[in-house]
């Protein structure tokens, strides 16, 4: 099972200004002082080890989307959220399997525009001889794919769509069998609500949560949670505030915190927590702060199991 | 967790030792609460003096934040001195720092609560 990420920003995409590129290459530039940068090799060198990730690369802007990869069958293909990440990779998909004569199984944490907003810029929907399965929590997902779609919001009716497009209702703690994955979900604290999804596939299993809000005090949910992330090799989940902020005066918001991940991770025994659904404020450097921070929290805190923690990006791919 | 407590002059000083995890969280809240109802009663100050304390967790930093606010509600003041290292990383990378009064010396804590008015 392979995870590839499109959108990892939260509630809005954001692109790099000219301010900020400029910034980097002063550092980068500044950072070259000194050093002999005569030959190809020598750069690739300082740039892929020498400069931080939030010098020589950006964590990108696109909201939610991530693909899985599930080694199972080759027209078969998993999405989880359709933020405007959701864009480059139809690009992805066309490019790589065809136009035509796909299912993709889409997972939808829940209908916030953030998270569906890539949907009328997947282009698979636009080609007869697709599928598009929508698995949802929500039984009004349909509504909001149609409604965001609808004139004058934009120019072509989901009615236009030529693919065959279905809606599946799951329940929380529900079993099924998606594209040769166990798959189940769970009831997150959000607006309106949202769901974390578990995929399990040849002993190897994947959480998706994010969009969830986490209550310091609720031992309840903290079990519950826990036992949903119980032995992940990876989960992905929304740390878009900081702790203070997310008890305080983000409080009610629907989003957690890098420091809450690394808890209930602990508390699961889950090998590797992925941060996302970045704050959008964040540029490179806070986004690259935060990880930091939040292994350092990891390795003060730890006891005898070792928790590895990463920062989602467009483009990271994470084999499980 | 143990909690011991002495008046100073307008300030009572809290001192706890031990692990504010998760379920050290609650024994923490029921021990400091008798003194924050003197404090919030008397509008009075509050010093909490972690020294003692090697751990904490979320759950510990939520009941510094509830009695924090509590104490402000009532234009009184709180500070925390004397955290310990491990403590301390873990207050700023939660970015309680930003929401804590945090000293290092309790007489610095104590000169500063004592002359607020």
């Amino acid at each position: 099972m392979k995870v590839r990420f499109w959108g990892t920003r939260g509630s809005l995409p954001v692109a790099l200004t000219a301010s900020q590129i400029r910034s980097k290459l002063l550092a980068a530039l500044r950072g070259a002082a000194g050093l002999d940068l005569s030959d190809r090799e020598t750069v690739e060198a300082y740039v892929d080890h020498r400069l931080g990730f939030d010098i020589a690369g950006t964590f990108g802007g696109h909201s939610s989307c991530v693909q899985i990869e599930t080694g199972a069958a080759e027209t078969e293909h998993v999405v989880l959220d359709l933020g405007s990440g959701a864009r480059p990779l139809a690009g992805h998909f066309m490019g790589r399997y065809g136009a035509t004569g796909q299912t993709y199984h889409v997972f939808l944490s829940h209908v916030h525009w953030d998270h569906i907003m890539g949907f009328p810029f997947f282009s698979p929907a636009y080609v007869a001889g697709n599928r598009i399965v929508v698995h949802s929590g929500h039984a009004d997902a349909e509504f909001a794919l149609r409604r965001q779609q609808q004139a004058p919001s934009f120019p072509v009716d989901f009615d236009m769509l030529a693919a065959t497009i279905e809606f599946r209702h799951h329940l929380p703690g529900e079993v099924s069998e998606v594209a040769g994955m166990q798959v189940r979900n769970i009831l997150q604290m959000h607006s309106g609500d949202s769901y974390g999804w578990r995929f399990e596939r040849e002993g190897k299993s994947l959480v998706y949560s994010t969009d969830s809000e986490h209550k310091v005090e609720d031992m309840a949910m903290r079990e519950r949670f826990a036992d949903f992330f119980r032995g992940a090799d990876l989960v992905i989940f929304d740390a878009m505030y900081s702790l203070a902020d997310a008890i305080s005066v983000r409080a009610d918001w629907g989003h957690s915190s890098n420091i809450m991940g690394v808890e209930l991770c602990q508390l699961a025994g889950a090998r590797r927590l992925c941060l996302f659904h970045h704050e959008p404020a964040y540029d490179d450097t806070q986004i690259a702060n935060v990880l930091e921070e939040t292994r350092r929290f990891e390795e003060i805190t730890r006891e005898d199991h070792m928790l590895e923690v990463l920062s989602a990006y467009d483009g990271l791919e994470v084999s499980l | 967790m143990n909690i011991q407590s002495e008046r100073r002059g307008k300030v009572m000083v809290v001192s706890a030792t031990g692990r504010i995890d998760f379920s050290g969280a609650e024994a923490f809240r029921a021990a400091i609460t008798p003194h924050l109802d003197e404090c919030v009663n008397l509008g009075s100050a509050l010093l909490l003096d972690l020294g003692g304390v090697d751990y904490i967790s979320s759950a510990g930093l939520r009941e510094l934040l509830i009695a924090a606010k509590r104490i402000a509600g009532t234009r009184g003041r709180m500070m925390v001195c004397r955290l310990q290292p491990m403590v301390k990383e873990v207050v700023r990378i939660s970015r309680f720092d930003l929401v804590l009064s945090i000293t290092e010396e309790p007489d610095e804590a104590l000169a500063r609560l004592e002359s607020a008015p």
